[in-house]
């Protein structure tokens, strides 16, 4: 970037300096090259994303291979397929409690140590003229999902963003939580494919522009976008790639900051990105499994995750999704687990695993961390204001907490507690160590489930616009999706609910 | 102290005893230089209150049932040596102690002990202490005279003399607190290096002591009709804000977190309002009454402050 360039950010003004930066904890994500891993077994939930959880297709005894579909999205289902990303024998397909407290079946396969693929995604897609109706059914079929952590199937997005007719696509690569790097890892060695995927999905969408988000400080990533972009660029001409630069602070990737910073909009709890800002937000990661799937032919198995030992020290790997969490920390040295815990995700947002051994990664995780266990000093509040200055959502958690803890729920409504996302910038920034994130956090939960429970549950609080009346629903190749989208190749698959066709797998009928 | 069992799994550092920890480390440099200047009374004075401070608030937890706490609590010493920074040189020790402990129970642990008092304890204490005992206002001593002397600290009279008469002093002598002030507010250079470290540790902010220092600054020009082109005006300016002790209360009372706002606009408000009471005050009272009583009310008002802030700033929310 040069120079005087502007930057963006969720805080302005004098208030800027409140923000957290962890930019400096995460060195380790040049230094140490990316690894793969290849697990003994894998463990595949079928519920891995925002929305209803998979049926198992597979029965206990099966041999699977690395691409075949093992679970699909029940008939009307909001959900996106689950595919095996080891060969192998599917041992057990047990209940199991993930650390997000989802309960749900899940596929046990051990692997054969042959890592042979699935015939229908050993060739790489050789006609990349597609339409956008073609990419919407690639990645539908190949379940991705939002990578950056909150899992709305990808598909959902994309045709939400088509309804609202936006006007960009704005490619999330601002990644903040300390010690995760797994996404700027992505951008800068897979630039390419990062764009490439953005301009696949832009199309999808209906728009040509497409706009990198990045932190100012992430210069080598830039080079490479920059660079990357001219390529892309050349080869697209009717799509521009533009940047944003933002500063480095803690959390601004969530998508009611990003609205804040770069249009000054603040956008309510059921206010989406795409209605309101006219713009589309996809993580990186995402848009690189997109690419993946549209070229390589390969649906979502596997991604890129961060294993960090929280004190600095760490690197990035590919495994398959569905690997324990031992097994990832086995890449690790000098894991103490007396002394240390074990985080599902970032240690700012993440969740203590319990049973690292039966515990797996799924498609929303970003990294595991280990963080040394260390006792806080916990006093009273001495009304320092530092979680009301530093909340991103500007509500004042220490007054929501004591409100809470008294009973004054009304109160705590007025405050805005619903509004709370959970970040730990409360917590963290809190010098009397009190737990204002799990209260005030903890209520807003429980006030949202509330509602829905007095009310009834609203298929729009998953942000999908809710828009279209059950009786349009599409079904396209059995994989039924609350919201679909229009396509003449689906028309025949329409009124025929009795067949089963696996995605992936060349419309293979079960 | 807690194993979270959730997130966040990682703290910052500037923990309650961190910050008061550094909090002493500021209030160091003034509490060495006032041993300096008056000797071994300082120091006993200073030990005194802050033990005393300590031991206070040690029972009175025990009292309430409080379990005791696992890390070294240093908040009610800081008091302790805040407040005796405020007392005349001459203040019998007796008087210091009833001052430190009628301020630690009526004004901190009444109200739950730290993060529950509603006004500063050594402001409110100073001020108790010089309303009940209005001769301590006639306890000032030169400095670096009979530093090894102890004449009426264990007395019940005061001893020592009005406040020096500033007139005729050295610019130096002001700065560096060569004359017969209060035992910590005397030399602004040492007030200095303690504001500079805590803002330098992010320990406090600047909003509110900035807005204060300013407030006074510009109010006393105006209130007292100040040339400040004219080098008389300047001086008189100069003295008044070096000697009069706003730079302490700016560094170590405006600065409470407990009883000031310290957001932005928060502190710019707290500290516009103690520094236009001050210069008001300064023109009726006593030194003490117009440093410690606008940092008394704006600890009342805090609360309120507090909450039109908050719903101001909700409004503008909805508006958006």
């Amino acid at each position: 970037m040069s120079v005087g360039e502007h930057k963006y950010s969720y805080l302005r003004n004098l208030r800027e300096r409140n923000a957290l930066r962890f930019s400096g904890r995460s060195s380790f994500v040049r230094e140490i090259m990316l690894e793969r891993v290849f697990p003994t077994k894998i463990i595949l939930p079928m519920k891995q994303h925002f929305g209803d959880e998979c049926v198992p297709i597979v029965t206990v005894g099966e041999h699977v291979l690395i691409g075949q579909c093992i679970g699909i999205p029940p008939e009307g289902a909001f959900a996106v397929p689950i595919h095996a990303g080891i060969s192998g024998t599917v041992t057990d397909i047990k209940t199991i409690r993930m650390p997000n407290g989802v309960e749900c079946k899940a596929v046990c396969i051990e692997s054969d140590r042959k890592r042979t693929r699935h015939p229908s995604v050993v060739l790489p897609r050789m006609e990349l003229n597609i339409s956008a109706s073609t990419v919407m059914g690639i990645v539908r079929d190949s379940g991705i999902v939002g990578l950056g952590g909150e899992g709305i199937p990808t598909i959902a997005k994309i045709d939400r963003a088509r309804k609202a007719g936006v006007r960009e696509l704005l490619v999330n690569i601002l990644q903040s939580e300390p010690y995760a790097v797994c996404d700027l890892f992505i951008a800068g060695e897979y630039a390419d494919y990062v764009l490439m995927g953005a301009v696949a999905v832009a199309g999808a969408c209906g728009t040509h522009n497409i706009t990198v988000l990045i932190s100012a400080d992430k210069k080598d990533e830039i080079e490479a976008l920059r660079a990357a972009s001219e390529r892309v660029t050349d080869e697209y001409p009717d799509f521009t790639i533009g940047f944003k630069f933002f500063r480095d602070r803690f959390p601004q990737g969530y998508y009611r900051l990003v609205a804040r910073a770069l249009y000054g909009k603040e956008l309510a709890e059921d206010d989406t990105l795409e209605d309101s800002c006219g713009a589309v937000l996809f993580n990186c990661s995402t848009l690189y499994a997109c690419w993946d799937a549209i070229s390589g032919n390969m649906p979502l198995t596997g991604r890129l995750i961060t294993i960090s030992d929280g004190e600095g020290g760490g690197h990035n790997v590919l495994a398959p999704i569905g690997t324990p969490v031992s097994e990832l920390l086995n890449t690790v040295n000098g894991i103490s687990e007396t002394e240390s815990r074990v985080v599902w995700g970032g240690c700012m947002t993440g969740l203590l695993v319990t049973d690292p051994d039966n515990t797996p990664i799924i498609k929303t995780t970003t990294a595991i961390t280990v963080v040394r266990k260390r006792e806080i000093v916990m006093t009273k509040c001495i009304h320092c204001g530092k979680c009301a200055e530093n909340c991103p959502m500007d509500i004042n958690p220490g007054l929501i907490a004591k409100l809470v803890s008294r009973g004054a729920f009304s109160k705590a409504d007025e405050e805005r507690a619903g509004a709370c996302i959970a970040c730990g910038t409360c917590s963290y920034v809190c010098p009397s160590g009190l737990d204002l994130t799990g209260t005030v956090a903890g209520y807003a939960v429980s006030a949202q489930k509330k509602k829905q429970t007095t009310e009834g549950i609203d298929r729009r609080s998953i942000k999908t616009n809710g828009s279209i009346p059950s009786t349009e629903k599409i079904v396209i190749g059995s994989v039924s999706m609350l919201e679909s989208y229009s396509e003449d190749e689906s028309a025949g698959d329409e009124g025929d609910e009795e067949k089963i066709f696996l995605p992936f797998e060349g419309g293979k009928e079960v | 102290m807690i194993l979270r069992s959730n997130a966040p799994y990682i703290h910052t550092d500037l923990n309650t005893p961190y910050i008061y920890t550094n909090m002493m480390a500021a209030v160091l440099p003034c509490a060495l230089y006032s041993v300096f200047c008056y000797g071994i009374r300082a120091a006993v004075t200073m030990a005194a209150c802050a033990m005393l401070s300590l031991v206070a608030a040690r029972i009175c937890d025990r009292l309430r049932g409080v379990a005791a706490v696992e890390y070294y609590d240093i908040s009610a010493m800081v008091s302790g040596i805040i407040y005796a920074l405020l007392l005349p040189p001459g203040t019998p020790l007796i008087i210091s102690i009833l001052g430190i402990l009628i301020g630690e129970l009526a004004f901190k642990q009444l109200f739950g002990g730290l993060g529950g008092n509603p006004v500063n304890m050594a402001a409110a204490s100073a001020l108790f202490i010089n309303l009940l005992f209005e001769d301590i206002e006639n306890g000032y001593i030169e400095p670096y005279k009979d530093r090894l002397g102890l004449d009426g600290l264990f007395t019940l009279h005061v001893s020592g003399d009005q406040p020096a008469v500033l007139d005729d002093l050295y610019i130096t002598e002001i700065l560096t607190g060569s004359y017969a002030g209060r035992f910590g507010t005397g030399c602004c250079l040492m007030i200095l290096i303690g504001i500079v470290y805590l803002v330098s540790k992010r320990i406090v902010r600047i909003e509110a002591p900035v807005a204060y220092l300013a407030t006074v600054l510009i109010g006393y020009c105006i209130l007292y009709k100040v040339d400040v082109l004219k080098s008389d005006g300047q001086r008189e300016l100069l003295v008044f804000m070096v000697t009069s002790g706003v730079l302490f209360a700016a560094a170590f009372m405006i600065t409470d977190y407990i009883c000031v706002s310290q957001g932005l606009s928060g502190g710019i408000i707290s500290g516009c309002f103690a520094g236009l009471m001050t210069v008001v005050l300064s023109r009726f009272t006593s030194n003490i009454v117009y440093l410690t009583v606008p940092v008394i009310m704006t600890n009342y008002l805090t609360y309120t402050l507090e909450f039109v802030i908050s719903s101001v700033r909700s409004r503008r929310k909805l508006r958006v």
